[in-house]
């Protein structure tokens, strides 16, 4: 009975694993999506069409579409099989989801930078990279952070689906221990109470965080 | 891909018809409980207060899928629950769903409330004080009102994300939208196709949903809101009558 | 930014395991069908199935390597070159002979009824009426079911048996309807006193001559392989040992 707990515990590492990885394929992607706002008419286009695509469907649809449709597609491209174990499938789904809700904040963020900021900047003779690394990042990032910070406790949450293709994360060995010995009651609490755990812990750090970058 | 829908599309209509079902009724639900639970937030009513925060709290700390398992498994642990009355409704997988679509939307949604309430300029919720509107009559006539149609934009992200959780409800044998086309992957092997069939369903419900929701916004809302803002001006002529 | 992004891909590629080269066989299952298979507290897998597969792969001289996965992604995997065989109480129907090729058969099965003895179930139309019967989903068991008394009863699938047995014990289904010695393992349970089987159901037209390896389709050398394999198992009485030792007959 006690392993089985222990089990749980064990698969916290899995669920922070899953979900700290797609965390930052989420905030790369989310980046390049914010970039379509400088880009060409199309190229903005498309990537808005992309966004709503992502946030109108729901994640066990994407999450089911990787593990069966792009291990196919992968399989024509690369002329012989590639595997995407639920993981690698998970950390795909989770940040492509996360990007297309970030890149918005992002967008958002970046309208709060203060043009007088890139005004002073371009009079000072910086070139382009330096202004975007030492000027609009850190700014974007301190105008991004509270809703980041939101997005990433849905990260967390959402990362149970993953359970639903086999990836043994907290939900998945929950559910494992909970048909075996009909203790359903305990364990879904338990995993709840690991999550929980889990997300107070990030807020508490997300506000720590925020003070020490407030603007 | 067409032969699965011709063959199924008595099933998919009820998968489609179970989804709008469990939406709707948890997105009333929920709105009820979180205009209520926004409202008990606002006045600080002290025990009711602390119960909401609480719920709040468990609610969007933890995954929809753990209190989905939770509610449907959790209840017949305990031996007395299959024998007893409170046990009969969580027979139902149909209840069970909808009491987790409706604990999830009330705790984003009250939050959602409560912060559009406090944004609300103040000499708009004193006035209706001055005037002599009891608290209760306030919040109905005049906070309300105000918040909802302010609110509404975001709102609809709300019903889409709602919309969305529905889809996991197949994972207690409820036979939604989801619930279907995984039957249908399954006895079929068609993975690829009935997984395509279901995103398309979704996309079309979410861009339906948006575009009810906008014409709401952009007609109905503001006469809904005339009629309710020249109702309070009538209470409140009534009030300066005596 | 970009160094990390690097390291990220690389991560991932790394996550992925490439399959070109592979030496070993995959063999998957989903492990919660004792005594077939299933997973302990300890999360290792036990089981007829993992023996049987043991023994095989040591007769034809390859690495196994196991593999739990949900039900309802085993059959699309494999057909997909995720996994090279599966394993477990899969049996040879013909719903799954259109799609994914079978070994030879290693054990017969018999399938059964799970239900409350308090209910004194009977196989019969009028104890059947309006009751719901509980059954994994994309199985021969829904098969069965739904052709047999589709008109009468109301079929509930579950992801898996242990789902299915969960919500027998909550009472929302009357009975569950799975393969016997499966049934039999669950009775054995602590709690599951209240409980008994009802039938010794078998049926080559639904559940095919036994259960079997399944391979994916055209996989003519690996089922050679297999095939040879259980036939040494057969002879030397390999298998027959096994079969006692998780079955009991």
């Amino acid at each position: 009975m006690h392993s089985f707990y222990a089990n749980i515990l064990f698969a916290t590492k899995t669920t922070l694993g899953i979900s700290l990885l797609s965390l930052c394929v989420g905030l790369l992607l989310g980046l390049l999506l914010a970039l379509s706002e400088i880009s060409p008419a199309w190229l903005k286009t498309t990537m808005n069409a992309w966004v709503m695509l992502i946030r109108g469907l729901p994640e066990i649809f994407i999450l089911f579409m990787c593990y069966y449709g792009l291990t196919l597609l992968l399989k024509k491209f690369a002329g012989h099989y590639v595997d995407l174990n639920p993981f690698v499938c998970g950390v795909i789904v989770l940040g492509i989801v996360f990007s297309a809700y970030a890149s918005q904040i992002f967008i958002a963020a970046l309208h709060a930078i203060p043009q007088e900021d890139l005004l002073a900047a371009q009079a000072l003779g910086l070139n382009k990279p330096t202004i975007w690394l030492s000027i609009i990042m850190p700014q974007l990032f301190r105008h991004a952070l509270t809703g980041l910070l939101n997005l990433w406790l849905v990260l967390l949450k959402d990362s149970s689906i993953v359970s639903l293709i086999g990836l043994h994360d907290i939900m998945n060995v929950a559910h494992v221990a909970a048909s075996e010995t009909f203790k359903p009651f305990n364990f879904y609490l338990f995993a709840g109470a690991i999550y929980l755990f889990l997300t107070f812990i990030s807020g508490f750090l997300g506000k720590k965080l925020e003070t020490k970058l407030a603007l | 891909m067409f032969s699965i829908i011709t063959q199924n599309y008595s099933a998919i209509l009820d998968g489609i018809g179970t989804t709008l079902f469990l939406l709707i009724i948890s997105l009333l639900a929920g709105l009820i409980l979180s205009v209520t639970f926004a409202a008990i937030k606002y006045y600080r009513i002290p025990v009711l207060k602390q119960a909401v925060d609480t719920f709040v709290f468990f609610i969007r700390g933890t995954p929809f899928l753990v209190q989905l398992f939770l509610i449907y498994y959790g209840p017949f642990q305990f031996h007395w629950m299959t024998h007893s009355w409170l046990g009969i409704p969580f027979k139902s997988a149909t209840f069970c769903a909808l009491l987790a679509l409706i604990f999830n939307t009330t705790a984003y949604t009250s939050s959602l409330f409560y912060g559009a309430m406090r944004n609300l300029p103040q000499d708009e919720v004193t006035a209706g004080t001055a005037l002599g509107l009891s608290n209760w009559q306030n919040y109905v006539y005049i906070i309300l009102p105000r918040y909802f149609v302010r609110i509404l934009p975001v709102y609809k992200n709300e019903v889409i994300m709602l919309l969305k959780c529905t889809s996991l409800v197949s994972t207690i044998t409820i036979l939604d939208v989801m619930g279907v086309m995984r039957q249908i992957m399954t006895q079929t092997y068609q993975t690829i196709p009935s997984l395509l069939i279901a995103g398309i369903i979704y996309l079309v419900l979410a861009v339906a949903l948006n575009a009810v929701m906008k014409f709401f916004y952009s007609k109905k809302l503001h006469k809904v809101k005339n009629a309710l803002l020249s109702h309070v001006h009538q209470i409140s002529l009534l009030f300066l009558h005596y | 930014m970009k160094k990390l992004g690097l390291s990220l891909l690389l991560l991932i590629i790394s996550c992925s395991q490439f399959a070109y080269a592979k030496q070993t066989l995959t063999f998957a299952t989903e492990a919660t069908y004792p005594p077939f298979v299933s997973m302990t507290a300890s999360d290792k897998m036990v089981g007829f199935g993992p023996d049987l597969v043991h023994a095989l792969c040591k007769i034809m001289q390859t690495n196994c390597q196991l593999v739990n996965a949900p039900w309802e992604s085993l059959i699309p995997s494999l057909k997909m070159g995720k996994y090279d065989a599966l394993f477990g109480g899969m049996g040879i129907t013909p719903a799954r002979k259109k799609v994914i090729d079978f070994s030879l058969p290693y054990y017969q099965n018999a399938m059964a009824f799970v239900a409350n003895k308090s209910t004194h179930f009977v196989l019969e139309p009028q104890w059947l009426k309006g009751k719901t019967i509980g059954v994994q989903g994309g199985t021969a068991f829904q098969n069965y079911l739904q052709t047999k008394f589709g008109k009468l009863i109301t079929i509930k699938t579950y992801a898996s048996n242990m789902a299915a047995l969960m919500d027998l014990k909550a009472g929302r289904v009357n009975a569950v309807f799975l393969d016997k010695p499966v049934a039999v393992t669950w009775l054995q349970k602590p709690d599951s006193q209240a409980y008994t089987t009802i039938g010794n159901i078998t049926s080559v037209k639904f559940f095919g001559p036994g259960n079997a390896i399944a391979i994916n389709q055209g996989n003519t050398a690996l089922q050679q392989k297999i095939n040879v394999a259980i036939k040494t198992m057969q002879t030397n009485g390999q298998l027959k040992k096994l079969q006692t030792k998780w079955f009991g007959k």
